[in-house]
């Protein structure tokens, strides 16, 4: 306790020492804490922005259609799996899909085309369908003939809102399909590959046109909270037929755009590891040099009988009260600057437009860890570094010490 | 496996020239005009159905095919002049041309690709043949490798055509991709006469890739160098869907 005493008074005794060690960990402990609140902020809206687009977070499909899709793998009676998911906790929406290939023409031109069907009602809570129409009205709540392009497609095709289109195609019962839809509108989805061929359809007219009543290829499930991924994938795997339906989350689905945010995030934690490095050989010289600079003093304490591991502790004791103190303030400081940069973000030098999300903004995050982490590595690095000068100034031989100076 | 590769070959001490054989089988199927009935009959593991049409051809140049039954595809039609093709969709009353992107696909639900319609090859002229003799040799047939010449577009990267040593009547295809495996085979039954000509009235294609398809062509009546107006491969006639 005498040793705490001497440590705190020390610490106020050099104050101009003092302050610039404490900046030196108070800006680490900032500068980290903003990096990792800025690249969650950042990682979060990506994958939100990926998932909520167009694929959804957790996607549930007959067993095998990822591997190898085919019609005939499909989900029937989508609606009482609709029940099982509504009923599970932290769901925010969730859309039925059925897809297959057609040949679509406008006049005297053709194309290729993926016919989507889609339920306008859900599929604009779980993905904003309306706000990425560009032109047109869009589909109405019922089945009505009615069809959108993508904006490639209808390029291709030249074709504009109001133009008569016919698709032909097979249907499931090996029919050859063909029937006609007016164009409601055009839908730019932020993804041109998908705009190039996507031909969307009221899902009650693709099933009649594909002969597949009831059924659909594909249920996506938005949820909440990202962090609900999980526990949601698990829920529903405990509920529904496994045996029948494949039910991935997002990271698995989408598993080459995970990989991609995964090795993104190691460059953000590399880039931490050498803040809190800095930081860390920032604290290690000026303690080091506080050392060195009273070796006097500690030769006088040990004289009058200070024990080595008492000198030890002494400097030890310095470091961690510096330390706790940049903590903080430090954390403090992040806290706000977070919320603040949470709230306002910084603008981005190009402002654009994916998935008829507007993109003008960088945020950060408020979250637990962009805390805890750079708090601790801070506090463990200080102590770390101060143990050789701590051990230095131990074994300090008076008599040699006091003829110095 | 024991494949010996010769110009040509004696079987049976009697000579057999592939430039004959190809020559014939090149021919079999065509002439200055024709008329046919089709049936078609397509087999998946999901379903299973039988088209029945009427096809009208000039040369190697024009393809009018028209679809009699199943009621719910009566008139879809296909017109094809050179490259191009149409399809005419009775239901909505339109003409939709097929674009390039979708030659390989299938046509009409077949395991037949538009490209298989469309495209009119000369063995003789676009390929280049050689004999095998593989070294289990069904007595009295001959086969004969058929290599595209470069530049030709196909998918394939070569062709065995089987057919019987003494008429040159086709027994068998085996088309090969271009890494040399073998992805659908065209067998030939059934020889009937039609109109003096002895031909295979039944294909049948399997595709290797693709278990539990395959697609019958049976010639149900086949007329050879008659009368055809010209007027039936427009797209006005196309159009007509009578």
């Amino acid at each position: 306790m005498l040793m705490f005493k001497i440590a705190w008074r020390n610490i106020f005794r050099q104050k101009r020492r003092t302050i610039l060690t404490v900046l030196t960990m108070f800006g680490g402990i900032v500068l980290s804490a903003i990096s990792i609140g800025w690249a969650d902020g950042t990682y979060n809206r990506i994958i939100n922005m990926f998932t909520r687009n167009q694929l959804g977070h957790i996607q549930i499909h007959a067993v095998g259609y990822m591997d190898k899709p085919s019609m005939y793998k499909n989900i029937i009676g989508y609606d009482t799996v609709g029940v099982v998911i509504d009923e599970t906790e932290a769901v925010s929406s969730w859309t039925p899909r059925l897809y297959s290939a057609g040949l679509i023409s406008v006049g005297e031109k053709s194309v290729g085309a993926q016919i989507i069907g889609v339920d306008p009602e859900r599929e604009e809570l779980a993905t904003r369908f309306s706000k990425k129409v560009i032109d047109g009205s869009g589909f109405g709540p019922e089945a009505g003939h009615q069809a959108i392009l993508g904006k490639g497609v209808a390029k291709t095709l030249k074709a504009t809102v109001g133009d008569e289109v016919v698709v032909f195609t097979q249907a499931a019962d090996g029919s050859l399909a063909n029937d006609l839809y007016t164009i409601a509108g055009i839908i730019e989805s932020g993804n041109a590959a998908v705009d190039q061929t996507a031909f969307y359809l009221h899902l009650h007219d693709a099933q009649e046109l594909l002969v597949l009543e009831g059924r659909v290829h594909e249920i996506a499930v938005v949820v909440r909270d990202l962090k609900d991924v999980g526990p949601v994938t698990g829920q529903l795997k405990d509920e529904l037929s496994t045996e029948e339906l494949e039910i991935l989350p997002w990271q698995e689905f989408a598993h080459a755009f995970y990989m991609a945010m995964k090795a993104d995030m190691m460059g953000a934690w590399i880039m931490l590891f050498i803040i809190i490095l800095i930081v860390a050989i920032g604290v290690f010289n000026t303690v080091l040099m506080t050392v060195l600079e009273r070796l006097r003093e500690y030769g006088v304490l040990r004289a009058v009988g200070t024990q080595p591991v008492q000198v030890f502790r002494l400097v030890i004791y310095e470091v961690s009260i510096m330390a706790m103190l940049s903590i903080v303030v430090g954390l403090g400081l992040s806290i706000l600057a977070n919320y603040y940069l949470s709230q306002h973000g910084i603008p981005m030098p190009q402002e654009f437009t994916y998935g008829g999300m507007e993109f003008t903004h960088y945020y950060a995050e408020v979250n637990f860890r962009s805390l805890f982490i750079p708090g601790l590595t801070v506090l463990l690095a200080a102590v770390l570094v101060s143990l050789f000068p701590a051990a230095k100034a131990a074994r300090t031989a008076p008599a040699k010490a006091m003829r110095t100076h | 496996m024991g494949i010996f590769l010769t110009p040509t070959a004696t079987i049976g001490g009697e000579e057999i020239d592939i430039e004959e054989a190809i020559r014939e089988i090149d021919e079999l199927y065509r002439s200055k005009s024709s008329y046919s009935e089709i049936e078609m009959e397509i087999v998946t593991p999901h379903w299973q159905r039988t088209l029945a049409m009427e096809a009208w051809t000039i040369g190697m140049e024009k393809t009018f095919i028209r679809i009699m039954s199943p009621k719910k595809e009566k008139g879809l039609s296909t017109l094809r002049v050179g490259n191009e093709m149409w399809n005419y969709l009775p239901k909505t009353n339109k003409v939709m041309k097929i674009p390039p992107s979708m030659m390989m696909s299938s046509w009409m639900g077949s395991d037949f690709t538009n490209d298989d319609i469309v495209k009119e090859f000369s063995l003789f002229e676009d390929y280049s043949y050689e004999q095998i003799l593989p070294s289990n040799d069904d007595s009295g047939l001959i086969y004969i490798k058929s290599i595209p010449r470069e530049g030709l577009p196909v998918v394939w990267g070569y062709i065995v055509i089987v057919a019987q040593e003494e008429d040159y009547i086709p027994v068998r295809q085996e088309y090969y991709d271009e890494d040399g495996e073998l992805f659908r085979v065209l067998t030939y039954h059934d020889v009937r006469d039609f109109g003096g000509r002895r031909i295979p009235a039944t294909m049948e294609l399997v595709p290797q890739n693709k278990e539990g398809h395959k697609t019958v062509i049976r010639y149900n009546e086949l007329e050879f160098d008659i009368e055809i107006d010209d007027d039936i491969f427009s797209l006005r006639n196309l159009r007509a869907g009578r």
